[in-house]
């Protein structure tokens, strides 16, 4: 089951209402219940058994460190478990008779022919590890109840793309009382709102132009690569912050908060805050798992540098298998090193030099996810070098819009015009939200507003939703599912 | 929770006058909510009306069948008829159509199938006819597909500007001498509507085929045998094997089935069955269907139809009008006499 199915909108209510409604002895299973529903219909439910066993070596390494009498080697033992897990299912391709061996025995595979990746393995694994390095250097107790563990793990908001969230901050609020709030469920449905937005009228839309592009690159040059690569970042950023909204606003509706994801990026002015402000969840895990154990800045200037490098690596490799992930986490660590060699990270910046600033940084981020998007260098290459030959961008974007959006031609000028304006519509939201970033998410944007804008920000949305829905024949096809779910 | 549940109310109101407005000016009557359809030869009519009131007698096919007037079918065979076919379905959508239509009338008495050289290309391969039972049993995907949320609007339109929604399934005209000859006077060897449509027909059969313009040269252009090799057609194996099975079942469970194969204008035949050998393939996929035991009526390289070339509208279209009256009744007799008399 994904977010954005109307199975999710059915399913979402009922676990709420369950959930809160429960005895307190009997919540924890209800939730479980949800979260073994959820995964059930979002993949192979199958290869749960991992994500349960994840959760088991964590209990287990929790409680080894705490209670053992060797806690490093409980530490080291259960990590490596749980870091081997997920490098296998990553990167089985390169171990190709043990996975057809695997497969053998009704492991299921991908159509690459490789074994099929657990739903949210990169993420739930991640928990597992912050979860025992917490545990192991005293910020939290070790969780002796191993239901609660296992929800934390599989909890369905998170399960599918993050947010990799900190047991320190969810675990208390699990095993806390359960209450109907009506205000925080109108906060919940409010970043949905928001987050469907993103999702079906953004992403979804951007999706169909930008994916028949990179999925021909050959056939397009000139500007329409430039549209093609902005767009992917915008999709991108639309897609996952979408989905991080509707993760974190379905938790809140169960009374459950999660941190935020992300923090309007592309207003970022250099490198070190746009990953302060991009999948914040996973710049955090590697800053605190891997910089900071590596030495961080205390080791000197050229540890410094490996070091940050050593994190850009991580993050490329986790995301995917491939040299293009690889050079992407380069591009940014590469760029990371320079800000901090020539002191631009730490220089705060205003006026039209924080615009420039921002500009640069949105420009180099962009070519950056060229990388991330190709299945090679060279088309990576191509499409940054071909962006400055000649073509002609409106035949070239009609048929790449024709071949994503098989319309009529009047269709297709109005799919053109409804994404500069679902666009707009997100930078707008997304400027007003800037002048209130340490407030927090989407509902304290919305608390700002007067009932009567309110309302109409909620029906703007909505009719954006609606429209995107139909035009895409969202009912009947499906929406595209979440970007971020691949990794 | 009842001030939240308001707001939730207040807040898809909206969407809910939307859906409102969609089913009082939905195109097909999908709701059974007004009179008619405003074009009731889109396949999501007809699906949505057999299963609200599926006949015993069924016709299956591609424009060629859809255009048959039911009411006068249903005279001449003395029972009511469903007419599943529609414009430009593949011989593919014909057959899960039947399947269809077999799960949800138990009570079946007669097929009329239509298999075509057209429609048994392997390259005419589209498959719609799963989209096309989804929406006609599910109302939400009907509300909330684009295609037909686009008719509402113009439906909506032409009823606020007081404009009468343009007919489809009339296609009927006379001709004049002028229509036989080309632009300097010189006589055709076909009228040129049918050129015309030989030509269209000729692209779709073939690839990287550089037609002329001109109309004589057209027609000296599709009758070259040299340009076999631009043939793209091949017996659709797959759906000929199925066919088999649509009439391994019919006999098993006492369904009359009749392959139609319909007819076609001479210019059809000269410009593009012939020079393409397409005919000489087309007859050997007839003949292993005739091996099932089921009649095939084959007015398409058979002839036996009985039309002039001024009741064809097109090539392949009959006039509904001057000779579709005329064919109903060959095509339903024929049917009869091939069956043993059992009409």
């Amino acid at each position: 089951m994904s977010f954005n199915t109307l199975p999710y909108l059915v399913f979402l209510p009922l676990a709420a209402l369950a959930w809160l409604a429960a005895p307190r002895p009997a919540r924890i299973w209800v939730l479980l219940a949800a979260n073994g529903v959820f995964y059930a219909f979002g993949g192979t439910p199958g290869l749960a058994v991992f994500l349960v066993l994840a959760a088991l070596l964590a209990w287990a390494g929790g409680l080894g460190i705490r209670r053992g009498r060797h806690p490093r080697a409980w530490l080291a033992g259960t990590l490596l478990a749980c870091v081997a897990l997920l490098c296998f299912f990553k990167y089985n391709r390169f171990f190709p008779a043990l996975a057809d061996g695997l497969a053998a025995l009704g492991m299921p595979v991908s159509a690459g022919g490789w074994l099929l990746m657990p739903l949210g393995i990169s993420y739930y694994t991640f928990t597992a590890v912050s979860y025992l390095v917490d545990v192991y250097r005293r910020k939290i107790p070790a969780e002796g109840n191993f239901l609660y563990l296992l929800a934390f793990t599989s909890l369905f908001a998170t399960v599918t793309a993050g947010p990799i969230c900190r047991a320190g901050d969810i675990l208390p609020q699990l095993h806390a009382p359960a209450r109907f709030e009506e205000g925080r469920v109108v906060n919940g449905l409010q970043v949905m709102l928001v987050g469907y937005f993103k999702k079906i009228a953004v992403a979804d839309m951007l999706f169909k132009f930008v994916d028949t592009v990179y999925g021909n690159l050959p056939a397009y040059s000139g500007l329409t690569l430039t549209l093609a690569a902005l767009g992917y970042g915008v999709y991108l950023y639309a897609d996952f912050s979408g989905y991080s909204d509707i993760a974190r606003g379905s938790a809140l509706i169960l009374g459950l908060r999660l941190p935020e994801n992300f923090r309007v990026p592309y207003c970022a002015a250099g490198l070190g805050e746009f990953w302060d402000r991009w999948h914040i969840s996973l710049s955090g895990w590697l800053k605190d798992y891997i910089y900071i154990p590596l030495g961080g800045s205390r080791k000197g200037a050229v540890r410094r540098v490996l070091n940050v490098l050593a994190v850009f690596i991580v993050s490329g490799l986790w995301h995917g298998v491939g040299l293009s992930f690889l050079f992407w986490g380069l591009l940014h660590g590469a760029g990371r090193v320079f800000e901090m060699l020539t002191g631009l990270g730490r220089r705060r910046t205003a006026g039209p030099v924080r615009w420039l600033h921002t500009a640069l940084t949105f420009v180099y981020v962009n070519v950056c996810w060229v990388f991330f998007r190709c299945e090679n260098l060279a088309d990576a290459l191509y499409v940054l070098t071909a962006q400055f030959a000649g073509g002609d961008v409106i035949a070239q974007c009609r048929t790449a819009v024709a071949a994503g959006f098989d319309a009529t031609p009047l269709l297709m000028l109005g799919y053109g015009a409804f994404c500069v304006l679902a666009v707009a519509l997100l930078t707008a939201w997304d400027a007003w939200r800037v002048r209130g970033l340490a407030g927090g998410g989407a509902e304290v944007a919305f608390a700002r507003l007067g009932t009567a804008r309110r309302w109409v920000l909620y029906y703007l949305f909505l009719a954006f939703i609606f429209a995107a829905f139909l035009m895409q024949n969202g009912y009947l096809v499906g929406s595209a599912s979440f970007a971020y779910g691949g990794f | 929770m009842r001030k939240l549940l308001g707001r939730l109310c207040l807040f898809l109101l909206p969407v809910a006058l939307y859906l409102a407005l969609f089913v009082a000016f939905e195109p097909y009557n999908y709701f059974g909510l007004r009179a008619g359809a405003t074009d009731s030869n889109q396949p999501i009519y007809r699906v949505r009306s057999y299963l609200q009131q599926p006949e015993n007698v069924i016709f299956l096919g591609d424009s060629r069948m859809a255009h048959l007037n039911m009411e006068l079918a249903g005279e001449i065979l003395g029972t009511p008829c469903s007419n599943l076919a529609f414009g430009g379905a593949s011989e593919q959508e014909m057959i899960d159509l039947f399947w269809f239509a077999t799960e949800e009338n138990p009570n079946l008495e007669r097929v009329y199938l239509e298999v075509s050289f057209y429609t048994m290309n392997r390259y005419y391969d589209k498959d719609r006819a799963g989209n096309i039972r989804t929406v006609a049993e599910n109302p939400l995907a009907y509300m909330l597909n684009l295609s037909y949320n686009l008719e509402m609007l113009a439906n909506l339109k032409n009823t606020l500007t007081g404009t009468a929604p343009v007919a489809g399934d009339t296609e009927t005209a006379t001709y004049t001498p002028a229509d036989y000859q080309d632009e300097n006077g010189n006589p055709l060897p076909y009228r040129r509507q049918l050129i015309d449509y030989a030509a269209t027909i000729y692209g779709v059969v073939t690839n990287g085929a550089d037609m002329p313009a001109d109309p004589a040269e057209a027609v000296a252009y599709m009758t070259d045998p040299a340009n076999i090799e631009l043939r793209q057609w091949e017996v659709n194996t797959e759906q000929l094997e199925r066919l088999k099975e649509v009439a391994a079942w019919c006999k098993e469970n006492g369904v009359e089935l009749v392959f139609v194969a319909p007819p076609v204008d001479e210019s059809i035949t000269a410009c593009v069955l012939e020079p393409l050998g397409i005919g000489e393939e087309f007859a050997a996929v007839l003949d292993e269907l005739r091996a099932t035991g089921t009649p095939v009526l084959d007015y398409e390289l058979g002839g036996g139809h009985g039309l002039r070339e001024d009741q064809f509208f097109d090539g392949f279209h009959i006039d509904t009008v001057y000779g579709l009256p005329q064919y109903t009744a060959t095509l339903l007799a024929d049917a009869n006499a091939a069956l043993g008399g059992n009409g």
